[in-house]
């Protein structure tokens, strides 16, 4: 095989040479530069490499990690190459040797080898001899350019961009970053130019700036060279990541500059992330804040549970600023927010456990949680206990109902067992009534049977030599004594068909006045030692009313007057016109009625206190009362006990206004009677 | 001569039985309630009395109940309910309350004379026997 040099380069080989001269002499930084002369070389189509091509350098500033740049795969480090003249033998056992076709990069043959340009699987063995030797003298050209770039004086430069760790170079005074390479960028998600807007302390979320001058001190006043100390980063996007950080002293043209170099160790990173990645697992809202109240880390729960934007609230964000946040939107209720934010901050800041439920504005129940860490800080848990809650209030609320519903029942059973209890009383009333009423009624039947049963055996007795006035005396008794029976039977017969709803009114236009005497005059006969006052020129001249009943009510009006006023003989019956209406009172003054018995003086039966000794039925006002009732009119009594009583009734002058329901018939009788 | 008073609020009852009585030769005072009887037992005297039960202001048995208990010096006078109250409960309570005897109505009078004229015989012989007067 002819050995290549630049004389017998074909054009294509000098052309792709001229391209990475001129990469190599851009204001690119090394790392791209290197990228560059890789798109360079997988582009030349006489050589077919597509992108199974890589750059490999051998990084000496680094402790072990080289400088990988393909480009599918950036920045994946390798380990060290042990023999830079072997670069084949170099690689580790899993590489796969036969995958790998390694051209060693040097300016030329006698020079050390500072890296290689790797060809990945067949491609190598797809490439002729030829082909192959003017690949490494174009590997040469990118060779030279590594060698002047690194030779420059901005070579620190260099160094720190081939580095795969973040390295910031920073003002010890101002803390100013005045360059960071790219890892910094890759890891912080910064770009350079932010980066150099800003300070080493405020890429730190564990500790303030002064904890950080602090940390720096030793290295100020020279007490040593390097220092190094564990904290905690937070990218751009708010997430937190853990670092070792080494600081050195470095002089660049005279002036004092700072390198801080951050060492992403690999074991911390996966335990943080797994410890990430169990937080986020957790169901309720975990945050850990350091000691002086600062959102350290926290889980996606936390946020929604706090109802907090995750984006306004990263690691680092004060929790009184958080709080504030809540307080504001009005999930605290109304009231002083600083007073309140400073209570809920002191408690948190004690340094106890404790913990409480809150309901939020939306209506979720938390139970919030502290529990303090050894170093300071402390940890915040949020449960969501909404479900929870909604149990034991629906728990709650079923109890009361429960009881609700038994309290009504009992009300219910007492009421049904009084209503019951009353209905008893009621029938044992009703049955004392009767018994009552049937003595009553067999000593009423009984006195005039006894003057019929005595008259009659008086003249038996007499039969020998009778004077025409005994006999008419005698007769007189008996027939006074029959009608006394009859009237008796009648009421008692009305009485009956009341009750059956049998009875028929013959209405017809009556004389009250002419009733009332007629019914005077009856009464006179029977009771002889009364005196019966009348005055009633003022009622209306007729009425339409059943003439026999109204004469019975008046009847037993009057007859009721002279019995229960044995002792007062003057009977008052009075009789006028109001608002359409015939007024009639019938008033004594005899033994009177307890006001308690008032409301019962109607009721069928029922005999007041005041009527002791007095014979009686209980039905003669009842009846009184249905018929006037029947006649669309009322009645009523006013009385006192020894003081007398007034029956006063009102009957309507045109008759009852309609028929009363299902009670009575009305029939029309053409004639007045 | 033997006093009968009659107390009774039906005056055709009563003078029915003043009649009989009087036929019967009796010395009869009347009265025609309770209250009145009681006046007329303290005042008169009688020797037997015959009552009605139900009467106004005062009736029969009250009458003899306050009799027995506020005159026991008279509680011996017999005393005869003739009464339209013929129910059991009401004989008896008459009877209790130490009448001599209970009759209701209408009364046959030969049953109501043979009761006062065996009432006149014992008292009579008791006066005979110098046991009264």
């Amino acid at each position: 095989m002819p050995k290549m040099t630049w004389s017998t380069l074909p054009a294509w080989a000098l052309l792709a040479c001229r391209d990475i001269l001129r990469a190599g002499t851009s204001d690119h930084r090394l790392h791209e530069t290197l990228n560059d002369a890789l798109g360079i070389i997988t582009a030349i189509p006489e050589l077919g490499l597509g992108s199974n091509a890589a750059v490999y350098v051998a990084d000496c500033s680094s402790d072990g990690h080289k400088l990988f740049h393909h480009r599918q795969c950036e920045d994946v480090t390798m380990p060290r190459i042990i023999d830079p003249d072997d670069v084949a033998g170099s690689f580790p056992e899993g590489w796969g040797r036969s995958s790998l076709y390694p051209i060693p990069l040097c300016v030329d043959e006698n020079q050390p080898v500072i890296g290689a340009v790797l060809l990945f699987g067949r491609t190598a063995k797809r490439l002729s001899a030829e082909k192959l030797s003017i690949l490494r003298i174009i590997c040469q050209e990118l060779g030279r350019i590594i060698v002047n770039r690194i030779g420059q004086g901005g070579s620190l430069m260099n160094i720190v961009e081939l580095s795969t760790d973040e390295i910031y170079i920073f003002n010890p005074r101002s803390l100013a970053i005045t360059r960071a390479n790219t890892t910094a960028s890759i890891r912080t998600g910064h770009t350079a130019a932010a980066l150099t807007a800003m300070t080493t302390a405020s890429l730190k979320v564990d500790m303030s700036e002064v904890e950080y001058r602090k940390r720096l001190e030793p290295l100020i006043i020279g007490r040593c060279t390097n220092i190094s100390f564990d904290c905690y980063q937070r990218r751009r996007n708010g997430t937190v990541y853990p670092v070792k950080v080494h600081v050195w002293r470095i002089r660049e043209q005279e002036t004092d500059l700072f390198a801080e170099v951050a060492v992403a160790a690999a074991d911390q990173r996966k335990a943080f992330g797994l410890l990430e990645q169990v937080f986020d697992a957790i169901p309720g809202g975990i945050g850990v804040f350091d000691n002086r109240s600062r959102l350290v880390m926290a889980n996606r729960r936390l946020y929604d549970l706090m109802s907090i934007p995750p984006e306004q609230f990263p690691p680092g964000s004060r929790f009184e600023d958080i709080l504030r946040y809540n307080a504001e939107r009005g999930e605290w209720g109304e009231g002083d927010y600083e007073a309140m934010i400073h209570e809920r901050l002191e408690q948190a800041e004690l340094g106890l456990p404790y913990s409480f439920e809150r309901e939020k504005a939306s209506g979720r129940s938390l139970l919030v949680r502290s529990e303090p860490l050894s170093q300071g800080g402390y940890v915040l848990s949020y449960t969501d206990i909404t479900l929870r809650k909604r149990a034991e209030r629906d728990l709650i609320r079923d109890r009361d109902e429960l009881e609700e519903t038994v309290r009504q029942r009992t009300a219910e059973i007492e009421a049904q067992a009084a209503a019951l209890e009353e209905a008893l009383t009621q029938e044992k009333n009703i049955n004392a009534m009767q018994r009552q009423f049937v003595a009553m009624t067999s000593h009423e039947f009984r006195t005039p049977l006894a003057i019929i049963d005595g008259a009659a055996q008086r003249l038996i007795r007499k039969r020998g030599g009778i004077e025409p006035e005994f006999l008419v005396e005698k007769t007189h008794q008996i027939r006074a004594a029959v009608a006394r029976m009859v009237e008796l039977m009648e009421s008692f017969l009305s009485a009956g068909r009341i009750d059956t709803g049998k009875v028929e009114l013959v209405l017809s236009a009556c004389s009250l006045r002419k009733l009332i005497d007629q019914a005077i005059t009856r009464q006179k006969i029977f009771s002889q030692g009364h005196r019966f006052e009348c005055d009633v020129l003022d009622l209306p001249p007729v009425v339409r009313c059943d003439a026999l009943a109204m004469s019975q009510v008046i009847t037993n009006l009057l007859s009721n007057a002279v019995k229960y006023a044995p002792r007062a003989p003057d009977i008052l019956i009075r009789g006028w016109e109001e608002d359409g209406f015939a007024v009639i009172s019938v008033r004594d003054e005899g033994v009177g009625i307890d006001a308690e018995d008032i409301p019962k003086m109607f009721q069928t039966y029922f005999r007041a206190r005041t009527s002791t000794g007095i014979a009686g039925t209980g039905i003669g006002l009842s009846l009184v009362k249905q018929v006037v009732t029947l006649h669309g009119g009322d009645i009523k009594v006013e009385s006192q006990r020894g003081q007398g009583s007034t029956f006063t009734f009102r009957l309507p002058i045109r008759g009852p206004s309609k028929e009363p329901a299902g009670m009575v018939s009305v029939s029309e009788e053409a004639s007045a009677a | 001569m033997i006093t009968v008073l009659c107390v009774e609020d039906e005056r055709d009852v009563r003078e029915l039985i003043v009649e009989e009585l009087q036929d019967a030769g009796l010395n009869v005072i009347e009265a025609e309630n309770g209250k009145e009887g009681l006046d007329m037992i303290l005042s008169r005297r009688p020797d037997i009395v015959i009552s009605d039960i139900t009467m106004p202001e005062m009736d029969g048995i009250a009458m003899l109940g306050e009799l027995q208990i506020n005159h026991p010096q008279l509680a011996n006078m017999p005393f005869v309910f003739l009464t339209a109250l013929s129910d059991k409960e009401k004989v008896i309570e008459g009877l209790s309350a130490g009448a001599e005897s209970y009759l209701t109505k209408p009364v046959d009078f030969d049953v109501l004379m043979a009761k006062i004229n065996g009432l006149v015989g014992r008292i009579e012989n008791r006066v005979l026997a110098g046991l009264e007067f």
